[in-house]
């Protein structure tokens, strides 16, 4: 008894070992074995006795049940170590977010880097496990979806047809989805969205099939491992909770191109200067540069510039360094003046994106 | 250090085991492979959970046969004298099982004095007089998760044909 009560008083520092005990946030991993043994010490009589290890029938005789316990998880051999044990089962549980919602695009944008719209799809079980990804068109309309898109296809990661994918435990993986945007009609017009979702589903044949996780319900199998669905519901795809699946829907707004205008003007000859230090006075010629840029998601066509040239006329001959009217930079078209003071482009293609063009002429101030 | 004489006493191992030998061979006189001791251990494990019955929440104990992380267990060890005489400085000990936590103020068992470490088992204590060392080199307060083994000690003899039971909760990682 004096021993015992001692022990009040007694306090110990320990270094902590965090690594033995670090587990995944998805928890410990299925089928891993969780193994426990008590060990008893006594006195008979005053005399020390050896130590007895339990076991889960009773055990008395000290010699019995002392192999020593497996820590990597393993499953411990019944007869030698007697330990108390039980399988973990495993838990299919998953995640899909939609990353970038509202990609920008244009009307008729083909299938390619443009129209990528992104995932993430979690495996948050305590099992790798392979999932199905499908992406499809939303069908129901609302205000976040009033045009269809086509050939939804996963570009990332990169999965030969009829294959899985797989996703550790507690990992996160992106995908790539990108669809067919339908040409401008009443409903792809700026601003229109389209949603897109994708399904991922936990698929318990592995790389290949689409047999999809069943949980093992009322049934137990105490020396083996259960399933436990433990997802939620996600979008219109996933058909509720507990079903191995899950989704979430990404999606596109229409936006159509987006021209920016700039002029600039330089003179590059008077007739009392010549080309050196030319000063804008009667009979100098005028170099203008008109420069379209289009940053919108879509091509600009049938583009035409026009500029009124006040007080001043087309420079027609070849004084200047260059032709009187052209395009200089980007895509080419042709220019001129139409009718007396106004010069005229003709109409031409802007590319979507980055797309530039530049007429360049030159006036001669009368 | 004074946890020695808790501690078993295996470097005297050799000759217990021989005085077990003979009281065994002396108390009964069927032929047996098994060597018996005074004591038989008994260790279970079952599954707790909740039960909503009538609005009120109680705990069932269901055999651990479907177990997930974050679920609780329950570990009962039983003793029982199965000699003719008494047995007294009884110690329990048990580790806490790999990938599981100690639940706080959950070791519990009739008649014993609990105390727990946090280093292996090389030292015991009683709940909040444990430190640990952290990473960064500071002494902390252990917390119940630090824990890496439990110890009962039972106080006085454990009668004849008599039956004692000790236990912990553990969660699941």
């Amino acid at each position: 008894m004096n021993k015992i009560k001692i022990m009040k008083t007694l306090t110990s520092v320990a270094i902590l070992a965090f690594a033995s005990n670090s587990a995944w946030a998805a928890g410990t991993a299925a089928d891993t074995s969780i193994n426990n043994r008590a060990t008893i010490s006594y006195k008979v009589s005053g005399a020390d006795q050896p130590d007895i290890n339990s076991s889960p029938t009773g055990n008395s005789d000290p010699s019995a049940c002392t192999a020593a316990l497996p820590v990597d998880g393993s499953t411990p051999p019944a007869a030698a170590t007697c330990a108390t044990t039980f399988e973990v089962d495993k838990k299919i549980d998953l995640t899909v977010t939609g990353v970038a919602t509202n990609v920008t695009v244009g009307p008729g944008q083909a299938s390619g880097a443009g129209t990528s719209i992104t995932y993430t799809v979690a495996n948050t079980g305590n099992s790798d496990e392979y999932f199905s990804l499908t992406p499809t068109q939303v069908a129901t309309s609302s205000p976040d979806d009033v045009f269809d898109t086509s050939a939804c296809t996963v570009t990332a990661p990169v999965l030969a047809s009829g294959t899985n994918y797989p996703i550790d435990a507690d990992e996160t993986i992106n995908v790539t989805v990108q669809c067919a945007i339908p040409a401008a009609s009443a409903t792809v017009v700026s601003g229109a969205q389209s949603e897109v979702e994708l399904l991922a589903t936990a698929i318990s044949t592995g790389a290949t099939g689409t047999t999809a996780y069943v949980d093992s319900g009322t049934t137990e199998t105490a020396a083996g491992v259960d399933i436990v669905l433990a997802d939620g519901t996600g979008g219109a795809a996933d058909s509720g909770a507990r079903n191995a699946s899950h989704s979430d829907t990404s999606g596109y707004v229409i936006s159509t191109a987006a021209l920016n205008v700039t002029k600039t003007s330089a003179v590059v000859y008077d007739p009392i200067n010549g080309t050196t230090n030319p000063k804008r006075i009667p009979g100098a010629v005028i170099r203008y540069d008109i420069t379209v840029a289009n940053t919108g998601p879509a091509d600009a066509t049938d583009v035409v510039i026009t500029d009124t040239i006040d007080g001043a006329v087309l420079y027609e001959t070849a004084q200047a360094p260059a032709a009187a009217c052209s395009s200089t930079a980007g895509v080419s078209f042709n220019c001129s003046e139409s009718t007396t003071g106004t010069v005229t482009s003709d109409p031409f293609t802007v590319p979507a994106t980055t797309g530039t063009a530049t007429m360049t002429f030159f006036v001669e101030i009368q | 250090m004074i946890n020695k004489k808790i501690k078993y006493k295996s470097k005297t191992a050799n000759t217990i085991l021989i005085s077990a030998i003979a009281t065994f061979v002396l108390l009964t006189s069927q032929a047996s492979a098994a060597q018996q001791g005074h004591l038989k251990v008994t260790s279970n494990v079952q599954k707790m959970v909740v039960v909503n019955k009538d609005g009120k929440k109680s705990y069932n104990f269901i055999p651990a046969a479907k177990v997930l992380p974050g679920e609780t267990v329950q570990y009962n060890t039983f003793f029982e004298n199965i000699s003719n005489k008494p047995a007294d400085n009884i110690n329990i000990v048990n580790p806490i099982p790999e990938h599981t936590v100690y639940l706080p103020n959950t070791a519990h068992g009739k008649n014993t004095q609990i105390v727990f470490s946090v280093d292996g088992g090389k030292h015991y204590g009683k709940a909040g007089t444990l430190k640990v060392r952290g990473n960064d080199g500071k002494i902390y307060p252990a917390k119940p998760s630090d824990y890496t083994h439990i110890q009962w000690q039972y106080l006085g003899n454990l009668a004849p044909q008599t039956k004692q039971a000790v236990g912990f909760r553990v969660r699941l990682l």
